[in-house]
């Protein structure tokens, strides 16, 4: 079975008078579907929005990753995921998420749109297919 | 004013690859940002019904940077229900973590399947 590593790291040296400096590791293991694409989000915020994954296709756990890649700021440059109408993260250019998922434990997909339809985003899904 | 430097590692390498191919990314980010830190508390509540506050919307702007991490290394799973009454939650197995820029527009809430989980989380606006 499949593995997906991440690490991320938070550092500050002049937010509060002690540096900070956070430094995690994650292994989500048992992977059998998943991967990373890039795409184009075509519906704008607020007047519709786009499925981006299906909650039926993952078990409860699967790691969702976002990623606006654009450039553009401001509004016009955003990235938001929607679940049951409302934006859950809303991305600014060059900002990312990354989040492990209740998916079909929950009953909702998630959905996309843009400030400006054609916006690009990177995104991925790494998780186990649910058992039928 | 002050900078947050964020890293994000993700990978997927063989011989455990969830493609054929290897998968290596690495995203490095300076925010600017004037408010925030990362504290630890214990999470005692064990039902949705009984979820404490974790964020409060309204002390928080539009694009609040979130970090979430269960410190716990075995059995104990936190959830975190970020949109009131929507269908979505953040499940935090041990050591797991989140990061997401967060729309403050509803509190975010948390509970977990064992009284005295542990939870360490951020801030950065």
């Amino acid at each position: 079975m499949a593995e997906l590593n991440l690490n991320i790291k938070l550092t500050s040296s002049d937010l509060t008078t002690d540096s900070l400096s956070i430094d995690a590791d994650m292994t989500i293991s048992s992977l059998n579907v998943g991967g990373l694409a890039k795409r184009v989000a075509l519906k704008v915020t607020g007047v519709d929005h786009e499925e981006l994954v299906e909650e039926n296709h993952y078990q409860e756990g699967a790691v969702v990753y976002v990623n606006n890649p654009g450039t553009v700021t401001g509004a016009a440059g955003m990235i938001s995921l929607e679940v049951g109408g409302k934006i859950i993260v809303s991305l600014a250019a060059g900002e990312w998420a990354l989040f492990p998922w209740s998916a079909g434990q929950s009953g909702d997909d998630i959905n996309v749109s843009a400030g400006t339809a054609g916006n690009l985003l990177e995104w991925g899904v790494f998780g186990t297919k649910p058992t039928t | 004013m002050a900078t947050l430097k964020t890293i994000l590692a993700l990978g997927s390498t063989i011989p455990n690859n969830v493609v054929s191919s290897s998968l290596l990314t690495t995203i490095t980010k300076n925010n600017t940002v004037t408010a925030g830190g990362v504290l630890a508390i214990t999470i005692d509540a064990i039902t949705e019904g009984t979820a404490i506050t974790l964020l409060t919307a309204g002390y928080h702007p539009l694009g609040t940077k979130v970090y979430l991490r269960n410190l716990e290394t075995t059995a104990k799973t936190l959830k975190f229900k970020c949109t009131g009454d929507v269908n979505y939650e953040i499940i935090l197995k041990p050591l797991q973590w989140a990061f997401f820029p967060w729309t403050a527009a509803e509190d975010v809430k948390v509970f977990a399947s064992a009284a005295g989980t542990r939870l360490e989380y951020g801030t950065f606006s």
